[in-house]
């Protein structure tokens, strides 16, 4: 994960426009999986250990002229409610309309307790685009 | 860019093969609206070739003996020759010794298969077959008495061997007085494997009808309306737990569950966003027959209760209702977490319930289990990022499953829900076996009676089925049972010897006869350790080592057959093996689906998959026209699928691949196919240069 980052940031600096910092992704939640779709979108999978857990996609961002699109998402747990103990893969497709021409993806996610402000997002992954 | 030469003669050959397959259509083309593809692909069985005869040469048989089937009107002593003596018949049948066969050695004591007594014995067996007055002949083989339902996918219900749950069912299948309440989501009750076996006083606990969604509270029917788990709809945990305790067995359809015949009271506590500690609290309380919020009592309290649901930290509330319960005479099962923590999780975590770990296919703690000391006893929960058996499904826990939609069918899950309802059956059987024990005592022998398995947490012990049932008295065992722990071995990509730990649980005296692999496994060496050869079976061992030399990559598996004598009569137990070779092609690898254009082989579309997703796929958003449709492992990253020692395979089969031809707004399933791995397919295959490397999409 910390080459695909590091390789994806050397990429992106060779690009014109704003390129990221080398970030290394830091996110020690459940794990997270990411697959390419046929219309050049994205699903994204986190897979949550139990039930009650969700998975929400709240913003897509990308900044003018970058070559990269910063996928922001928080994940929810359950908090103190009992939960069946099912490991529970969670999936959220983003169209690639809502990507467009980037040519890199940033999956960004936030932790959020019930009745909790949201944890600072942390990087999950980066991924360079088909 | 290495090889390129070699990839290039490969692709212009196959474009061949498609230009006459196809017609020479182009991909890519049609109308505006778009398309979707969907199938699942399959990962490469590697199984080794069997011996070259009809009949199994390596299954136990009376080495020599052949049994026939006559004609009627047919004399045996007429069929007796210099081949065959007769040595008995009566009726129809005859039993016949291949004087091909006598004074040889069997192969487990050292003949080489061709000059072996079992492989003559198959081949006067085949001579008889075609004798006139002869309907049928087959080598003399022994049979097994060991119960195996025939439900029809109980050969991917992998975690019931691994608890020896086989011999146990010789023993009790269950009984209709034991109750099992099941605290979960509620059920579908119209799934046919739950035919007969509800109690007709379930209840939904459900106070919040948001969390019910049946439109109102606390109701008599615990039917599960679906709890919307995910954006692709409700998890029917219910049913699935409940399939595990008691699905009916041995009925020809579907699965098997760990109990046949006792009744389940399904309690329904989960709903949408879970469950409340009141819900889950009056749920145990109705269970123990006790007095609860809901004013209700069932006709009979139950015997067992299980929880496959927990949550972090501790409620006075809910351990005084398992407390409450426990007194009552309940024994209250649960799961231990799926956390990966040794945190305290409850229910799980009260002294009064029994807490469950979840171990994998090969007796590892499952990577998603808690580990705390309060785990009580292991049992199978899976694991379904890996496929250790090579059966091209995930190590999931199989059961009963539904959807939104209606549709009752079985499905994999994994989790300590999974593993917390195989002790609630055990414990179940272990009632049926002696009716007169306590919740304390079932208790105490589920414990006792485990197995201690190296590497889990805090010395933790496997639930052992036999071991439970034997424990429970309840009536003499009066024919001897062969034991071989651990009951299946894996000697992954890297391990080359392990023991196997073998006893008699039954009675009488075992003596050792011989073993065997089912297909022939030269890459396997036995060596039977028997500590006490006059004394039966007491401290016997088999050493079991593998050499990997000259192997392809790829997953092996075997049978080891040992077959034992008490007097006459013969036992024996079987052990499947499975030996990899090579990086595992189904825990790592991404399998790429990638639509190619058939003229050029230019990647189109592409979504990848995984052994999390069983290696299913949906491709979307395609654009009209004829491409070919083709999948692979990409496992050197350099950027093609289909190298030498990737997996790779094309719809419908890689040898005749053809057009898949898709419309605007077509919406195609059921594209399933079967990958191969090219290293083995290199070695053997008659045409080598005529399999393609396709450029996956980056």
């Amino acid at each position: 994960m910390i080459r695909a980052a590091l390789l994806l940031a050397i990429l992106l600096g060779a690009c014109a426009g704003p390129a990221p910092a080398i970030w290394v992704p830091d996110w020690s939640g459940p794990a997270v999986h990411a697959r390419h779709l046929g219309d050049r979108g994205l699903e994204v999978e986190l897979v949550a250990p139990t039930g009650g857990h969700s998975f929400d996609l709240c913003l897509v961002e990308r900044p003018a002229g970058a070559v990269f699109v910063d996928l922001h998402f928080v994940h929810h747990t359950p908090g103190d409610t009992f939960q069946a103990q099912v490991v529970t893969p969670l999936r959220v497709t983003v169209d690639g309309t809502r990507l467009g021409d980037a040519r890199a993806v940033f999956v960004w996610i936030a932790t959020a307790e019930p009745g909790v402000e949201p944890s600072p997002e942390k990087l999950a992954m980066a991924l360079a685009r088909p | 860019m290495k090889h390129s030469f070699l990839r290039r003669s490969w692709l212009f050959s196959w474009v061949g093969l498609l230009a006459v397959a196809c017609g020479g259509g182009g991909g890519g083309g049609g109308g505006t609206a778009t398309a979707s593809i969907s199938g699942q692909v399959r990962l490469p069985a590697l199984a080794p070739g069997s011996f070259g005869s009809t009949f199994p040469v390596m299954d136990p048989m009376e080495p020599g003996e052949v049994v026939a089937w006559l004609e009627p009107g047919a004399a045996a002593q007429d069929l007796a020759s210099d081949d065959f003596e007769l040595v008995r018949s009566g009726g129809p049948v005859a039993v016949f010794r291949a004087r091909a066969a006598v004074g040889r050695e069997s192969v487990v004591h050292g003949a080489a298969l061709a000059q072996s007594a079992e492989f003559a014995t198959c081949c006067a067996a085949e001579q008889m077959c075609k004798m006139h007055g002869v309907r049928c002949a087959s080598p003399n083989y022994m049979l097994q008495a060991t119960v195996q339902p025939n439900d029809t996918f109980y050969d991917k219900q992998w975690h019931y061997p691994q608890i020896n749950l086989e011999q146990a069912w010789d023993l009790t299948q269950g009984s209709a007085n034991v109750i099992v309440a099941v605290l979960d989501t509620g059920i579908v009750s119209a799934h046919p494997e739950f035919t007969g076996r509800l109690t007709s006083d379930g209840f939904d606990m459900i106070s919040n009808p948001a969390t019910a969604r049946d439109g109102d509270g606390r109701d008599p029917n615990p039917e599960d309306n679906g709890d919307l788990l995910t954006p692709q709809g409700s998890s029917f945990h219910g049913t699935h737990v409940a399939g595990t305790i008691g699905a009916n067995g041995n009925n020809g359809a579907g699965v098997a569950g760990v109990d046949w015949n006792c009744k389940l009271m399904i309690v329904r506590v989960l709903g949408r966003g879970g469950g409340s500690i009141d819900d889950i609290a009056n749920g145990i309380l109705y269970a123990a027959r006790l007095t609860n919020a809901s004013g209700q009592l069932p006709a009979q309290r139950a015997d067992v209760i299980n929880m496959s649901l927990g949550g972090p930290g501790g409620s006075t509330v809910l351990e005084q209702a398992c407390n409450t319960a426990a007194n009552a005479g309940v024994l209250i099962v649960a799961a231990a977490g799926n956390d990966n923590s040794a945190a305290f999780n409850s229910p799980g975590g009260f002294d009064s319930v029994l807490s469950v770990g979840a171990v994998d296919l090969v007796r590892a703690r499952a990577p998603y289990s808690n580990f705390s000391p309060t785990v009580d006893i292991w049992a199978p929960g899976g694991d379904m990022t890996a496929d250790r058996n090579g059966d091209s499904f995930p190590d999931g826990v199989l059961s009963c499953m539904a959807n939104d939609q209606g549709q009752l069918f079985f499905a994999f899950e994994n989790g300590t829900s999974m593993a917390s309802p195989h002790v609630a059956g055990v414990a179940a059987l272990v009632k049926a076996r002696n009716p007169s024990l306590t919740a304390g005592q079932i208790r105490t022998i589920l414990i006792n009676s485990a197995v201690p398995v190296a590497g889990l947490p805090n010395n933790g012990r496997l639930v052992d089925a036999l071991a439970a049932v034997q424990a429970a008295g309840g009536g003499a065992v009066t024919n001897p049972i062969l034991v071989a722990t651990p009951a299946a071995v894996d000697f992954g990509s890297n391990l080359t010897q392990l023991s196997l730990a073998l006893e008699n649980r039954g009675t009488g005296n075992l003596v050792f006869d011989s073993f065997a692999f089912q297909p022939a496994a030269p890459w396997f060496d036995g060596t039977l350790v028997d500590a006490t050869p006059s004394n039966g079976i007491a401290e016997d061992r088999l050493d079991v080592t593998v050499d990997r030399t000259g192997l392809q990559n790829g997953v092996y598996q075997t049978r080891l057959t040992l077959n034992y004598l008490d007097g006459a009569t013969p036992v024996s137990v079987e052990i499947d093996f499975r030996l990899q070779v090579g990086a595992s092609p189904a825990s790592n690898d991404t399998v790429f689906i990638v639509l190619v254009d058939p003229e050029t082989l230019e990647a189109r579309f592409q979504v990848q998959t995984t052994a999390g997703s069983s290696f299913q796929f949906a491709m979307g958003s395609i654009t009209p026209g004829t491409y070919l449709l083709v999948a692979g492992t990409d496992r050197d990253n350099d950027g093609f699928i289909g190298d030498p020692g990737e997996l790779f395979g094309a719809w419908p089969s890689l040898d005749a691949p053809q057009a898949v031809v898709i419309g605007a707004g077509d919406n195609l399933s059921g594209r399933d196919f079967a990958m191969e791995d090219l290293a083995t397919m290199m070695s053997v295959g008659p045409q080598p240069g005529s399999r393609p490397v396709i450029r996956r999409l980056l």
